[in-house]
């Protein structure tokens, strides 16, 4: 892909989708709860201890090691953008009809 | 809502991966036809907004967050064969790269965050708008395939965790917990569904009219 391509993305409707997404992750990451979310929240009522993963992911907790947790979380989401659009990307080579 | 590793016993967890590989091998025989080209982006954007949106804890009271799942909303435009498959993708890297949701859990997860909100929160939302029209309609649809999409995934997630052994407590407790947190937590999900929607049938109203992978083609 070249950058006139890219150019031509960004400026369609789905790239300014994309762009907005890539905001609302880099806006939203500092004012989301931290909290625990509803399954946490009732193990810890009941009392049941956490979950023991299986192993250790490489981006545990969607953090990827920068000193600063904002700029560590929105990387981390970057990471999984690009990830999860690759994937998709090669099924849909798959997918496609001709 | 992410079950994590140990608190579904194996059987359970295997049942799950079962249920999951049947919609899975179904998925495969839908795909046969396949998508159109212009669907791809679409695709590709809905997903990486799923996957955002999922990162992102809304607060919701006593120090408690819920956050979007995004299978109701992705059903609406895509169908809910496309959606599983990016349902799939969502789930398999976050509990690969990001440890969100144990990887012995992925079956059940797949089920009560992507199976139910594809099918049960799909057909809600074509139910109702067939009795309410316009943009109305759709969002009101979109609002109440939402909700009850998360309602019906935390029964089924208090019920696996329930009558799992190593969790230490019963479905009587545990299905009436995840419902009452989820009851509101649903309500962020109907929110964001129906704004997504609400948005979409007004600027690009083509895109909620495309085929939909596995669907028979029907009108709009």
């Amino acid at each position: 892909m070249n950058t006139d391509k890219i150019m031509t993305f960004l400026k369609s409707a789905y790239g300014k989708a994309f762009l907005f997404i890539l905001g609302v992750l880099v806006v939203c990451t500092p004012l989301a709860s931290s909290a625990p979310d509803g399954l946490e929240r009732v193990a810890e009522n009941l009392g049941a201890g956490e979950g023991e993963s299986l192993f250790i992911a490489p981006l545990q907790d969607y953090l990827l090691n920068v000193g600063n947790e904002w700029l560590g979380t929105v990387l981390a989401g970057i990471v999984g953008i690009i990830i999860v659009v690759i994937v998709l990307y090669g099924l849909s080579k798959i997918l496609v009809k001709k | 809502m992410h079950i994590p590793d140990g608190y579904l016993d194996l059987i359970i967890a295997l049942i799950m991966y079962g249920i999951a590989i049947v919609f899975w091998a179904i998925t495969a025989y839908k795909a046969r036809d396949g998508i159109s080209e212009e669907q791809v982006p679409l695709l590709g954007i809905l997903t990486a907004g799923v996957f955002v949106a999922q990162m992102l804890n809304f607060p919701i009271a006593a120090g408690t967050s819920g956050h979007l799942l995004g299978a109701t909303l992705l059903a609406i435009v895509l169908g809910p064969w496309a959606t599983l498959i990016c349902m799939t993708v969502i789930f398999v890297v976050q509990a690969l790269i990001f440890g969100d949701g144990g990887i012995t859990a992925l079956g059940a997860n797949f089920f009560n965050m992507g199976i139910i909100g594809a099918f049960v929160g799909y057909y809600i939302y074509k139910i109702i708008k067939k009795f309410i029209p316009d943009i109305k309609g759709k969002m009101i649809g979109a609002f109440v395939g939402g909700w009850a999409s998360v309602v019906l995934g935390a029964i089924a997630c208090g019920i696996e965790i329930g009558v799992s052994q190593i969790f230490p407590y019963g479905i009587e407790l545990t299905v009436p917990a995840m419902v009452s947190w989820h009851i509101l937590i649903g309500i962020g999900e109907g929110l964001i569904t129906a704004v997504v929607i609400g948005y979409i049938a007004k600027v690009r109203p083509d895109l909620l009219k495309l085929p939909k992978m596995g669907m028979k083609e029907e009108e709009e």
